[in-house]
């Protein structure tokens, strides 16, 4: 009884990793207006092995992503962070972007697209996170 | 009887310690320890304005702020009989040290007993752990150099 119910666990416990799609989740706080600028964030990220979760907020002028890296990958996420930065600035060209996998900025980006605010609220918004995601301390 | 004889009879009749069954008691543990740690940890990135590089300041504090509490409380001492180092390495084990030192040392004054050996367990602690951290870093250093990870 005891040896089933092991192996039974064991088994969940491998099975855990299958059936899940390739491609990332991603959301943004106004899908219709920035249409094209989520095209081109899903295609860095859209793909990589690396990632689980994108959760993006848009400004005319700026861009955060916050992106949920996979329990493994984690070991190397600032040199992923450095690599998508880049990418991602060629790929919106006129745009300050951030790029962070900090778990709160992701947290913050997930809750602001769930609101839907205005554009004004949203650069508030964005400028206080820029500001956290510089603390070292 | 001479030493060794001594020795022998000891060991035949003392009760060996069961490495194992303590090891896990310490794992489950000390893993509780950590977890609740870990959703600290969370709950000051939910609520107040710290990133996952911040907020592990005020969840250590908070930590040994609580193991400083249920060691007053007498609540402590039951869960380190049984676990162990499961609930004396982790950073709630610092906590606990400081104040069972300062507790058993109080009817000496607030001076020269609480003050003078508050410190008396913890001292220790501080030191490997200075020392151990040494050791980790040297261990995160040659991960850096061969590639697995990064600063």
């Amino acid at each position: 009884m005891k040896k089933s119910l092991l192996m039974f666990i064991a088994l969940l416990t491998v099975l855990a990793g299958c059936g899940k799609s390739n491609s990332a989740a991603i959301s943004v706080n106004d899908d219709h207006k920035y249409q094209e600028e989520r095209q081109s964030v899903e295609k860095v990220l859209g793909h990589d092995k690396h990632v689980q979760k994108v959760s993006v907020l848009f400004t005319k002028k700026e861009a955060i992503v916050g992106v949920e890296v996979k329990p493994f990958s984690k070991w190397n996420k600032k040199k992923y962070e450095k690599k998508w930065k880049k990418k991602i600035k060629r790929a919106l060209p006129d745009r300050d972007v951030l790029v962070s996998t900090d778990q709160k900025i992701i947290m913050e980006t997930d809750r602001l697209n769930e609101k839907k605010m205005s554009e004004k609220k949203v650069k508030e918004k964005i400028k206080n996170l820029k500001e956290l995601a510089e603390e070292q301390t | 009887m001479d030493a060794k004889q001594y020795d022998t009879l000891q060991q035949s009749l003392s009760p060996k310690p069961s490495i194992i069954k303590n090891c896990l008691k310490a794992f489950l543990v000390g893993g509780i320890i950590c977890t609740i740690g870990q959703l600290i940890t969370f709950f000051y990135m939910a609520y107040f304005n710290f990133t996952e590089r911040t907020a592990g300041n005020p969840t250590v504090a908070t930590m040994i702020f609580l193991a400083m509490l249920f060691t007053g409380f007498g609540l402590y001492k039951k869960l380190a009989q049984f676990a162990g180092a499961g609930s004396a390495v982790p950073v709630t084990g610092f906590g606990n040290a400081v104040i069972s030192s300062a507790i058993e040392h109080k009817s000496e004054g607030y001076v020269l007993g609480v003050g003078g050996n508050i410190f008396k367990l913890a001292g220790s602690v501080i030191v490997f752990g200075v020392v151990s951290a040494f050791v980790v870093a040297l261990v995160k250093l040659l991960l850096v150099t061969v590639g697995v990870t990064n600063w």
